[in-house]
């Protein structure tokens, strides 16, 4: 059986002039539809970024509190004499350093958990090598005093209706090394680069 | 294998052709039929939202970029304080800190309006201040024991980013970004309680 498929008419005047008419329908309010749906995603993208920026921020201003604790701190160790006993009057020392400087105006408190979840001090002796120091810990070290200092901090969000929900607790973590260097006069601390 | 397709009697006949009256079906469309620039039209009048939107971006953006440096001069002033030999007990901020922060922030491109340093070398906590703005030290605590050097900077936000929003209500120009760092003093014995 042959089938014959019927062939379109030719297109009518009405035809066309409707197809037209609804290809301009269609495409008339596309820039602002277009605009509405973008534009969201753009914000939401440029927020993201300027979160990430605020985050480091953070870890910037987290770096120089972190400094100023360790540096504060080996000093304070040295000027003691270096020993066990003057561990904690150092750590106390470096906490209220740490402390007086802010992360996005909220002081750094190295004893509140709710913004430092995780710290912690180490107390020992530095070895050059290289370019860089050799860590060893140990409390009564008397000579070559060195305290690494590492803390986590949770950091504010900048849109927390918006990331807050959806990056849970950011934070940003430092570490930090101090020497004291009695090689120069007078003696006094410096940030040093550790090599483990 | 020979498949067979079974035609069902009368599936392509041809369906009877009805008359086309655009008139009656179409009329809502008649009255917008061919409008020529529409489009651009639209485009035109959505333009001022994406333009306030770059211009958002570009603004806030090169803000939160300079901050850091502000904050990296504030370290660089405190840490120039904490090892210089003498700290005036009145008056104006050493020069050496002063051209020390101002070369840090000029190769960020920017300058700073006003310095404060705080210390308490003498005993009895000082403030030197440089420059005008009218600006305060920060309201954070001072460590309460040893001797310490806090550098706050105050950046006028002028110096930082240009006013793209400014005609459109959102003048930041007027405002400064403040960043202070406290040290401890590094050349000095530390005082005993």
């Amino acid at each position: 059986m042959k089938a014959s498929i019927a062939q379109p008419a030719l297109k009518s005047p009405p035809a066309e002039s409707r197809r037209a008419a609804c290809r301009a329908a269609h495409r008339r309010g596309v820039v602002t539809l277009w605009t509405v749906l973008v534009i969201p995603f753009v914000l939401a993208i440029f927020c993201a970024v300027l979160e990430v920026k605020h985050l480091w921020q953070g870890r910037v201003q987290l770096d120089g509190a972190m400094q100023a604790a360790a540096l504060a701190s080996v000093q304070e160790w040295a000027e003691r004499g270096g020993t066990a006993q003057q561990v904690a009057a150092a750590e106390s020392l470096g906490k209220e350093y740490a402390l007086a400087n802010t992360i996005h105006g909220v002081p750094v408190d190295l004893d509140d958990q709710a913004i430092v979840p995780a710290v912690a001090w180490a107390f020992g002796t530095g070895t050059r090598r290289g370019t860089g120091f050799d860590f060893t810990a140990n409390r009564n070290a008397g000579a070559d005093l060195t305290v690494v200092l590492q803390a986590t901090v949770r950091v504010p969000a900048l849109f927390p209706p918006i990331f807050g929900r959806w990056i849970a607790d950011p934070t940003v973590s430092v570490r930090t090394a101090a020497y004291y260097d009695r090689s120069v006069r007078p003696p006094r601390p410096r940030l040093i680069l550790l090599n483990n | 294998m020979k498949l067979t397709f079974q035609q069902q009697p009368g599936s392509c006949a041809p369906r009877p052709r009805q008359r086309f009256d655009a008139s009656r079906r179409y009329a809502p469309l008649a009255g917008r039929r061919r409008r020529p620039g529409s489009i651009t039209i639209e485009l035109l009048l959505n333009l001022p939202i994406w333009i306030l939107l770059v211009l958002s971006m570009v603004q806030f953006g090169q803000l939160a970029s300079s901050v850091q440096h502000v904050t990296r001069a504030s370290r660089v002033g405190a840490e120039l304080a904490a090892q210089c030999l003498a700290l005036p007990a009145g008056g104006q901020v050493p020069s050496e800190i002063l051209d020390a922060i101002q070369c840090q922030l000029a190769s960020s491109g920017m300058a700073c309006s006003q310095v404060i340093l705080e210390h308490n070398l003498s005993d009895t906590p000082v403030t030197l201040v440089s420059g005008s703005g009218g600006g305060l030290p920060p309201a954070s605590p001072l460590p309460g024991c040893g001797t310490y050097v806090r550098v706050t900077i105050f950046v006028p936000v002028a110096a930082i980013m240009p006013n793209l929003l400014g005609k459109m209500g959102v003048d930041l120009w007027s405002r400064a970004v403040e960043q202070s760092t406290t040290f401890r003093y590094q050349l000095q014995a530390r005082k005993r309680p």
